[in-house]
């Protein structure tokens, strides 16, 4: 320890001076809150049993309320929603990458006033071609897409990026109850805009979709899951690759492997999808020959356990999703011609307990695809050299290896940072929408972590229990933390 | 007219461009495209197929700020005033936090911003419920102080502000000092005036999440007047759920300030999420 | 109007680093002194420490009467211009200039007039109501400068003022400072890494070099009798030509030998260099006293042969880049003078103004 001498004493007074009102609040609001929420998770507070008519004392119960948390099933329950719910963040990345991509483009070419002119001309072009081929004085619903299109693209020519911008900004910033009570009208089963849109369509497909014979339909099914089986090959290959190189540690490829195994043995063990358990030994089998193979042929350089395990999460997470979905999709065409038999209908959307995640996850998208990871996707466009992009076409990379060989790489930095906030920000998330759309129903089929812990803590009183649920949150996310500090440097720096 | 732009495929390429994005934009916009046309329907037409009103109500506006039990100017002004002045709160506790961790050099100083930053990981929900166990104990429920004070501290905004201060050149502060500034006028009259890009985002930011914030509303108003926007339309929607043209008028109405925010501050916005979004 | 004094002034950085090694400098009252020196030498730290933003770790610093250590820069009665200005960018000049003595609590009458007073004296009377971004770099040097002549201080410190302008603004505020000196008549530390601003502006000059005092003369004094090799090195343009050798003696004279050249010295000087005899010693020769015309007429000049690499013609005059094989050095010579590239040539060195600098220790012998 350094003395400290008399100037810096001065210099700290006046530092912490300015701090102070600061200091006040965090002690108030957060320090002190946090050691008694710490206390209280250990005691079996309950405001049914403790309040103004029974003044029973409160009682210390040890680690009671983590033992209960961990061993019924309600915790795990909802823990899985969240993850559940988490799945749709690679997408809302992946559209906001997507929406920055074009935006970033310089879609006006030249002068405005003549570009202008080109689209007001397509635009009427378009629109009165749209009304013959749907008879003219077709439906009000035709013109007024065809107009809303019309309008954006010639203010869009007009105001350029920005209107775009703002366009796609817009389900982000508004976001919140009111926009939450705006998609629960839609989601309406009965009167709703989406169910009302989808009734033709189901009506003409119906039929059809039953006509299809079993074989077909077992067809299409067995052809996702070699589709399914191609990426999971295909993913632990590149991982295998880069094991044997001697960038990946021992470690963070067995991770892979158990990340990207874990739909199906997660649909193996899982009611729903009992059909596919036929997959788990030709998981295993698969997984047995790879780590045969891989023992068997060597790696040309060693490395440490864990390197590359950033890497590791966030491919095998990638293919993990889209192995989830097309084993889901593969089930769903599976049985759909038998289901079509007797007419299809519209889904109850949050109604249902089993489209009800999937729809709120869709919303989520809906809002995800221009927010703030957008802007940061912008900036770091922005940021990337010309000089890179040039080279690349001197090497003649065609536009795709343009993107996977210098867009990618550089945007890895802004990538990371948002799948991390991301994550962090998934796994407090799904209160605002639980609490606003399906009060955590149906069946609780979407109460996350942070709904029960306001259902436990403010609803049924349950204090202590609710304090022992936020503090197993808090040490999730700080292991997302962790994980992001110890390894996040080293992914973007890869 | 194209010889001017080049060939043929790039007018296509440049046609196909703006088309993709007008078509991603509609239907980015689509609901709330519902959401007015609904807003100016009559109850009857609202399950119908057809999105247009046979003619637009638009006294359905003015219908939402009579609707029995629904005292939607009042909470209009509870979720302005409470925002407001947490807006005012934070920025200026941030700004002084800010001061002292860009522009004061004191033993300690980065240790103890890391542990203030270590604070915006802690999630809100742990402290939730000590927090308003305290502001029963304090006589703080159902009243505007209990819903701002524990609003007013941001390590976020802090973190946002000391990164622009950081870019403040020193030589200002030497300056001032041989003028012969004392800590607090350097502050007043030199930092926080150049500040003014990182305060004006900062306002944004915080005026949008507290107009929009629901959970410590949530809980801590239990009248309907002191109800803010939020908490208010959740009880619009469970009390007169049916009446959605009057709901959809109340949603419309309620995203108003924010897209005006929006609007009009844009390019402070924009700049302000990429500084808070490049890692410190 | 006050005298500097800094006496065994030293400045250890947190890292244990020495960034002033017990400096003593006595700046007389109204003198123009120029702190001069390679950068990281350890001016503007001295400077600083006068200014009161860096700490002294041991010394004594008095502007006239008082030892300033522990005041504040606030009451130490000085102004200081920055490199890069430092103008506060919301407010208008005026109100830059106005600044300190509002801190001040000067009557407002009292402030306008010593603006305009200041603003007078620079020239700035039209931006007085602009903010410094609409103004050019000469033009925010002046505000910064005028900042600090409004407050009347008893001395005014210059932190490189000029370096952040281009070459031409340079030569232009280098007069105008110069000028605003004998104007006001206060005492003035400048600090500046350019040897050209040091020679032309101070009355006297400071050479600074690992935070130490190399020497502290007048410019010409400087230049003709540079105290070791680095200020000779460091002063003139083209730098001085260093010819590392041996003093040998030979039927009574002492010659400078080196491989491929030998010049005799001159016998004035042989008291002093007797005790380096069959010592390693540095020859040092400006390159205007090499092939000069005066050199030339001179008829006991001793001759050296080199190779040129390299001709610049300046115009008024031509440098050569010469090499004799061993030893690179350039000659400065009339500008008409046949040369070209490749040529091997015979140049006289003026041998009263050479100099001769022990190779160890590098300072002065002759």
């Amino acid at each position: 320890m350094t003395k400290i001498s008399k100037k810096d004493f001065k210099d700290i007074v006046a530092g912490i001076g300015f701090l102070l009102p600061n200091i006040c609040g965090f002690l108030a609001f957060i320090a002190g809150p946090l050691i008694i929420s710490l206390a209280m998770a250990f005691t079996n507070w309950n405001l049914e049993l403790h309040n103004v008519f029974k003044t029973e004392p409160i009682k210390f119960v040890g680690f009671g309320n983590f033992i209960k948390l961990l061993t019924e099933p309600d915790f795990f329950r909802y823990l899985g929603n969240t993850l559940f719910f988490m799945m749709g963040i690679p997408f809302g990345i992946g559209g906001s990458l997507c929406s920055a991509l074009l935006l970033s483009k310089n879609f006006r070419g030249g002068s405005r006033r003549v570009w202008g002119m080109v689209i007001v001309t397509v635009m009427l072009i378009v629109s009165l071609g749209a009304l013959v081929i749907t008879g003219l004085g077709g439906t009000a619903m035709t013109m007024l897409i065809c107009g809303l299109v019309g309008v954006i693209l010639l203010s869009g020519s007009i105001g350029g990026q920005t209107i775009y911008r703002t366009l796609f900004y817009f389900p982000y910033f508004t976001a919140g109850v009111a926009t939450f009570i705006l998609w629960k009208k839609l989601y309406s089963p009965d009167t709703g805009p989406i169910n009302n849109a989808l009734k033709p369509l189901l009506n003409f497909a119906g039929p059809r979709l039953a006509a299809i014979p079993p074989w077909g339909a077992h067809l299409c099914s067995g052809i996702l899951i070699l589709l399914l089986a191609a990426i999971f090959i295909y993913a632990a290959w590149r991982k295998f690759l880069l094991w044997r190189d001697g960038e990946s540690g021992t470690l963070s490829l067995l991770i892979g492997l158990v990340v990207l195994s874990t739909p199906v043995i997660f649909s193996c063990f899982w009611s729903q999808f009992k059909s596919v358990s036929f997959l788990f030994p030709a998981l295993l089998i698969m997984v047995g020959i790879f780590i045969v193979y891989a023992l068997l042929s060597g790696r040309e350089h060693q490395c440490p356990l864990d390197r590359g395990m950033a890497n590791a999460i966030v491919i095998c997470g990638a293919a993990m999703i889209f192995i989830f979905i097309l084993l889901g999709l593969s089930n769903v065409v599976y049985v759909l011609p038998q289901l079509a038999s007797d007419g299809l209908e519209p889904p109850q959307w949050i109604a249902d307990y089993y489209w009800a995640k999937p729809s709120l996850m869709l919303m989520g998208f809906w809002g995800a695809i221009g927010s703030n990871n957008m802007l940061l996707y912008l900036a770091g466009l922005s940021g990337v050299s010309q000089e890179l992009y040039e080279a690349a076409d001197i090497d003649g990379a065609s536009p795709f290896q343009r993107f996977w060989h210098v867009t990618w790489p550089q945007l890895a930095n802004v990538t990371f940072f948002i799948l991390v906030m991301s994550v962090i920000g998934g796994l407090q998330g799904g209160f605002e929408m639980a609490r606003t759309m399906t009060q955590g129903g149906p069946a609780g089929a979407t109460t996350t972590l942070s709904y029960y812990i306001y259902t436990e803590g403010f609803a049924t009183g349950r204090l202590g229990y609710a304090s022992a649920v936020a503090w197993t949150l808090f040490a999730l996310i700080f292991a997302v933390t962790a994980f992001n500090w110890k390894f996040g440097n080293r992914y973007t720096n890869e | 007219m194209f010889k001017k732009y080049g060939t043929f495929s790039k007018v296509a390429k440049l046609l196909s461009l703006n088309i993709a994005l007008a078509l991603i934009a509609a239907t980015l916009v689509l609901p709330f495209t519902w959401m007015i046309l609904a807003s100016v329907k009559t109850l009857e037409e609202i399950g119908l197929d057809s999105w247009l009103p046979r003619i637009f109500q638009w006294n359905n506006y003015a219908d939402v700020f009579n609707v029995k039990g629904i005292m939607f100017g009042r909470w209009y002004w509870n979720s302005i005033f409470v925002a407001s002045w947490v807006t005012f709160l934070q920025v200026f506790t941030s700004s002084l936090a800010a001061f002292s961790f860009s522009r004061l050099k004191w033993k300690g100083r980065d240790k103890v911003f890391l542990m203030y930053l270590g604070t915006m990981m802690l999630p809100g929900l742990v402290m939730m419920i000590p927090n308003y166990q305290n502001m029963i104990r304090f006589g703080l429920i159902n009243t505007y102080p209990g819903l701002i004070l524990p609003a007013a501290f941001s390590a976020f905004g802090t973190f946002l502000m000391r990164q622009f201060m950081m870019n403040i050149p020193h030589s200002l502060d030497e300056a001032a000092e041989i003028d012969g500034a004392s800590k607090w006028e350097l502050y007043w009259n030199v930092i926080l005036p150049l500040s003014r890009p990182a305060i004006v985002t900062l306002t944004i930011f915080s005026f949008m999440g507290n107009y929009n914030s629901m959970f410590w509303p949530l809980v801590m108003m239990k009248s309907p007047d002191k109800y803010t926007l939020p908490i208010g339309m959740l009880a619009f929607d469970s009390s007169q759920g049916q009446q959605t043209n009057l709901l959809m008028a109340a949603v419309a109405m309620s995203v108003i300030p924010m897209i005006l925010i929006f609007v009009l501050m844009q390019k402070q916005l924009v700049k302000g999420i990429m500084l808070g979004g490049v890692k410190g | 109007m006050a005298e500097v004094i800094l006496k065994n002034i030293c400045k250890i950085y947190d890292g244990g680093v020495l960034a002033v090694n017990n400096v003593n400098l006595h700046i007389r009252d109204r003198e123009f002194m120029v702190l001069v020196g390679p950068s990281g030498c350890g001016k503007s730290t001295t400077l600083r420490m006068v200014a009161g933003l860096e700490e002294i770790t041991s010394g004594q610093i008095k502007i006239g009467e008082r030892v300033i250590n522990d005041v504040p820069p606030k009451d130490r009665d000085i102004a200081m211009v920055f490199q890069n200005y430092a103008l506060y960018p919301h407010m208008t000049v005026y109100d830059n200039m106005a600044f300190g003595l509002k801190l001040r609590k000067f009557k407002k009458a009292d402030i306008d007039k010593r603006v305009r007073e200041a603003a007078d004296i620079l020239g700035i009377h039209e931006y007085l109501h602009r903010r410094p971004k609409a103004l050019s770099g000469g033009q925010r040097q002046r505000v910064a400068v005028g900042r600090a002549i409004v407050r009347k201080p008893e001395a005014f410190l210059f932190d490189e003022p000029l370096s952040n302008l281009d070459a031409k603004m340079r030569v232009q505020m280098r007069a105008e400072i110069s000028k605003l000196h004998t104007q006001l008549e206060t005492t003035m530390i400048y600090v500046t890494h350019d040897q050209i601003e040091a020679m032309t502006m101070g009355d006297r000059i400071c050479v600074m070099k690992d935070g130490l005092i190399q020497q502290v003369d007048d410019p010409l004094t400087l230049y003709d009798n540079p105290a070791n090799a680095f200020v000779a090195g460091f002063i003139g343009t083209p730098p001085m030509n260093f010819f590392r050798g041996m003093i040998i003696a030979r039927d009574g004279k002492l010659v400078f030998h080196e491989e491929t050249m030998e010049i005799p010295l001159l016998d004035e000087w042989k008291e002093k260099l007797e005790p380096y005899i069959d010592k390693k010693i540095i020859f040092g020769a400006r390159p205007e006293d090499i092939g000069s015309e005066q050199a030339e007429k001179e008829p006991n000049s001793p001759k050296i042969k080199a190779q040129i690499e390299v001709a610049e013609p300046m115009g008024s005059e031509t440098y050569l880049y010469l090499s004799t094989g061993t030893q690179s050095f350039i000659a400065r010579v009339e500008a008409h003078k046949k040369a070209r590239v490749g040529d091997k040539i015979e140049l006289s060195i003026y041998l009263p103004k050479a100099h001769i600098f022990d190779s160890n220790t590098e300072k002065l012998i002759v």
